[in-house]
Formats: C-alpha cells, sequence, structure tokens
C-alpha cells in the first residue's frame, strides 16, 4: 500500500494522487489529515529494536506501518479535532501532545517517504528566509543581500525578492528539476541544496535580477506538485518504487 | 568573544559567568530584561551571515562572536511586558529582537549552546526514543494510544507502567495506578503516551562537547525531580563515573542530536542494562553542580572560550 498524506486544503496533492494511482504497483490511499483527526483509532508502540503503528480510521480502513510500502507526506501540521477543552491552556497541551505523536509515528514509519518529518516540520524542513538565503549560498546559488533587524516596520523583514521581478517556482524530486529548462548550474545548487536539507521534495522561488541572473529567493517542503506536471509525478512514483526506506 | 542570552540571576548563566570572569574570557550579555536598550541587525550575502548587536548601548560585531550560550526565556513572558496591550510596538519589537538573534543562532558560526533546531528533538520525547535507540541506547518499551484497552493490555503485560507527556510541556511523570484505570476513558481524547517502567538508578549525565558529567540520583519517587512531593524526601545525589563504552556513547548520542551540551536522562538496571529517556538540550544543570560540585559551568566556558 502507498500513501498521501495530506489536508482536504492541499488540492495538489489530491491532484497528484489521482495521477499517482495508475504509476504504482500497488494499492494508493490518499489520507486527509482532517480524517486522522475525527474518530482514528492509534496504537504506536517504540519498542527495543523497532517501532510500530496501526491505525483504523473512522471510516473502517486500516493503515498498518509494516504494509506501507511508500508515503508522499504532505502533512504541514496535525488538524485539530473537534474536541472542546475547557481552556486555552489544555487546547494548547493537546496540540502539543498531538503534535509530538505525529512526528514520533510518522519518523517510525519504516518505507520511503517523501518527504520525512523534522521536529520543526511534519512534511520536512522549515526554515526562515535568512536560513534558506544562507543555506543557498553554500550550494552557489546566488541570492540578493537581506537584512533584517529589530527596528523594521511591519513584520521587521525585507523582501527577498526585489519589487517587479517575477518570481518563478521549480520543484526537485530527489536529483531531477521541473521544469527542467532551468540552466544547470541553477539546477545543481537546488539539487543540492534539496540534499543538504534532507528533502526529497522540495519547492525553490527564483527570480532574474537586472544582469540576467538567476538568484534564489525561498524555498519549502510542500511545492506545488501541479507546477511539476505529470514528468514530476512520474518521478515521485520512481522514487517510491525505488524503496530506500529505513 | 562570547555571547551569554538570558537572565543574567538565573543560576546556570550566573555559574558560567563566574568560570569566564574567572578564566579572564571575553564575554558580553543580552540580558532580556533590557531589550529596551539592546537591538541586532543581520544581514546574509554572498560572504555568509553578518551583522550588528546593541547591548546597552554598546555594539558590538556579530562576526566577533565566536561562542553563544543562550537560555532565553520565553520574551512574551517578561516581567517587562506584563503591562504591555498583546499588540503593543514595544511588544513586537522585543519579539522581532529575540527572533532575529535566534535566526542568527542558527547560521552562527563557532560554538552555539545550542542551536534551536537540534534542539526541537525534545519537543516529541517517542520521536526522540527512537534517535536515541539508533545510538545503542535500550529505551523503555512505549505505548501511545487513546484505546484504553490497549492501555489495559500493557499494564497487565508489563505490571508497573508510567505516564508522561509526549511533547516538551514539563510533565511530572507519575506511574498507573488503580485509580487511574478508572478515567482511562479519558485517552480516547487525545493519544497519551504510556511506558513500561524500569527499575535502577537513575543517573544523569552532561555532556559538554567531549566532556561527561555524571550524577546518580538515590530517590524512592518514580519522578527524582519531585522527590520531596511524590516521597516526603529529597533526592541525593553524587558524582558517579562511567566506563569509558558508555561515556563515547553519551557523547555520540549528543553529537547525533547536533547539541554541544546537553542532558542525558539514563537509568542502569541492577543488571547494569543502561535505558535512556530523554536528553534535554537546555539542561538546567545548576541542581546538580551545587548538590556535587561537578565541574559542569567551568567545562562549558572551557567550550565557549575554546571556540
Amino acid at each position: 500500500m502507498y500513501l498521501i498524506l495530506c489536508s482536504a486544503m492541499d488540492a495538489s496533492a489530491q491532484w497528484a494522487a489521482r495521477g499517482l494511482g495508475d504509476l504504482l504497483p500497488g494499492p494508493l490511499e490518499l489520507v486527509l489529515a482532517e480524517t486522522l483527526a475525527e474518530g482514528a483509532t492509534w496504537e504506536h508502540r517504540v519498542e527495543e529494536d523497532a517501532t510500530h503503528l496501526k491505525v483504523t480510521l473512522a471510516d473502517g480502513r486500516v493503515l498498518c506501518g509494516s504494509r506501507i510500502k511508500g508515503v508522499v507526506n504532505r502533512l504541514m501540521a496535525p488538524t485539530p479535532a473537534r474536541t472542546q477543552w475547557p481552556s486555552e491552556t489544555e487546547q494548547a497541551y493537546v496540540h502539543g501532545e498531538i503534535h509530538a505523536f505525529y512526528l514520533s509515528w510518522l519518523h517510525g514509519l519504516p518505507c520511503v517517504m517523501i518527504n520525512r518529518p523534522s521536529p520543526t516540520c511534519l512534511d520536512g524542513r522549515f526554515f526562515r528566509v535568512s536560513e534558506w538565503l544562507y543555506r543557498a549560498t553554500k550550494t552557489g546559488l546566488k541570492i540578493a543581500p537581506y537584512r533584517q533587524t529589530d527596528d523594521d516596520g511591519g513584520d521587521g523583514y525585507s523582501l527577498p525578492v526585489p519589487e517587479g521581478a517575477v518570481r518563478h517556482s521549480v520543484v526537485v524530486a530527489g536529483s531531477c528539476v521541473f521544469p527542467a529548462w532551468m540552466p544547470a548550474t541553477v539546477k545543481a545548487g537546488c539539487v543540492q541544496l534539496a540534499k543538504d536539507t534532507g528533502l526529497e521534495l522540495m519547492g525553490a522561488d527564483l527570480y532574474m535580477d537586472e544582469g540576467g541572473e538567476w538568484c534564489f529567493a525561498g524555498a519549502s517542503s510542500s511545492p506545488d506538485l501541479m507546477a511539476g506536471g505529470t514528468p514530476l509525478l512520474d518521478q515521485i512514483a520512481a522514487m517510491l518504487q525505488r524503496g530506500g526506506g529505513r | 568573544m562570547i555571547l551569554l542570552c538570558g537572565i543574567p540571576s538565573e543560576s546556570p548563566l550566573q555559574m558560567v559567568t563566574r568560570q569566564l570572569e574567572a578564566m579572564g574570557a571575553e564575554f558580553v550579555f543580552f540580558n532580556q530584561r533590557k531589550f529596551d536598550d539592546c537591538g541586532i541587525s543581520l544581514d546574509v550575502g554572498t560572504s555568509g551571515a553578518t551583522g550588528e548587536l546593541k547591548l546597552e548601548g554598546q555594539r558590538y560585531s556579530l562576526a566577533d562572536v565566536r561562542g553563544s550560550y543562550s537560555r532565553l526565556m520565553d520574551d512574551r513572558d517578561l516581567p517587562e511586558l506584563q503591562e504591555e496591550p498583546k499588540d503593543s510596538e514595544r511588544r513586537r519589537r522585543c519579539r522581532r529582537l529575540h527572533d532575529v538573534l535566534t535566526q542568527w543562532m542558527e547560521i552562527a558560526p563557532g560554538c552555539v549552546i545550542n542551536r534551536a533546531g537540534p534542539m526541537a528533538s525534545n519537543m516529541s520525547k517517542p520521536y526522540q526514543a527512537q534517535l536515541i535507540r539508533e545510538c545503542g541506547f535500550a529505551v523503555p518499551k512505549t505505548l501511545v494510544t487513546n484505546v484504553p484497552e490497549l492501555v489495559r493490555e500493557f499494564r497487565s503485560l508489563h505490571g508497573r507502567v508510567i505516564y508522561k507527556s509526549m511533547s516538551g510541556a514539563r510533565s511530572i511523570v507519575q506511574e498507573l495506578s488503580d485509580e487511574d484505570e478508572e478515567r482511562l476513558d479519558l485517552v480516547r481524547h487525545c493519544p497519551t503516551q504510556f511506558q513500561a517502567f524500569v527499575d535502577g538508578t537513575n543517573v544523569r549525565v552532561h555532556t559538554v562537547g567531549e566532556e561527561v558529567f555524571a550524577t546518580a540520583i538515590q530517590s524512592e519517587a518514580t519522578d527524582y525531580r519531585y522527590a520531596t512531593q511524590q516521597k516526603g524526601k529529597a533526592a541525593e545525589m553524587r558524582e558517579v563515573e562511567l566506563s569509558d563504552e558508555l561515556a563515547e556513547k553519551c557523547v555520540g548520542l549528543a553529537k547525533h542530536l547536533g547539541l554541544e551540551f546537553a542532558g542525558i536522562d539514563l537509568k542502569i538496571t541492577d543488571e547494569d542494562e543502561v535505558y535512556c529517556f530523554e536528553v534535554n538540550p537546555c539542561p538546567a544543570f545548576s541542581y546538580y553542580e551545587s548538590h556535587t560540585g561537578q565541574g559542569i559551568s567551568e567545562a562549558v566556558a572551557r567550550r565557549l572560550a575554546a571556540a
């Protein structure tokens, strides 16, 4: 069984689920964050030498960790259950507990996972703009100077894309970049950045500066999959079948 | 130059400050309570991360900071902000100051004790347990569930079972009792973490780079931090020496988690099995040092000065 985990709002992942169904050798289940949040029963065990997961969803589907061959993980955060808690403090406590729980069971799945969770982001890695830019420079990608201060008005952050510049989004999946027409050095930088940050799937924002050079402006671990079209789905299907989980 | 961040009167910071003074190291203090007189600018460019820090009127180049020790409290809870409206500019500027400082620490060269990214593993104990297991430590058998029947089965299998929070929220470890079983239906609202009780001696290990300080804790309480409340008698502590192999494993675990300084909670059974429960990425080591006289603060100061 293959899984796509995402929220009901994630049209991009649901589009991918429709396309991937025909490309994978086994059944593909689309599991929404909202479905996980309401009425599911959970059994998650951390043993001496293995981690186990069994989830029984309210609609009767059973997800067993050992039977899952691959996951496209787009769970940015757990969807809060509709339970009413007596106070904001309790609500916050429960939210923290659920987040901790999701991180653990996702991490414990032994199969290939695009992307594996991290403590700062369930569907991959979260960095502030400053850190993305810093990391990008280490791969040879060009960036425009970026400044943050405590005195800035508004949110205190300067935009990494100059006014008037057109932002282009690319998707990195393994060693491939979509769309493929980007210059080879830019593609290599993006692939290296994804690798350095442990992301199998990464979206990168780029723009062309006044000198005609491509500059990196930011990235995310939940890119718009539709931007990569069918070739991206072929690549994701190949990555899921290649294995390489724990 | 070394940068210390937090409240100067807080015990761990106070101890490290004294050590830095004793060794004549050059250091500056970002006193959160004086945030009105502090500022920061961070520049990221092809040459890396640079910028300037203003501390109580003095300006310092971020490039000169080679070692940082951060014990920042949540700036939103600072006493100076208690009377401030939620959306006041003063409050927002304070938030931005802390935010930019934390961002700089994530990418700053040199020694940072500890960076926020690696510290985050402690936000999920069952997740961290899996990382701990990868380093060769035994971890207690753990069940997270919202099914009361599974908890009862788990208890009947293991006899003594404890429960505690999964997240970074501090909770008092409690043993599951017959009375608790009567309200087990409540777990249906939120998956809850249960662990097989491990009997043995609690050992807190502080690692500072390659240096290791082990403290054995004698207590009858389920959670020795609350020994007086739980058993009416405070925990007793003494310095112990670990085998070279175990000390190396502890250093390896801290490295695996990306921590320059870590507080590792072990339990060593009568059969010499070593269980690791948790790694604290921001250990309040002063509690242990004040009981045993171990040179933890000196090691932290040395680490910072050597960067």
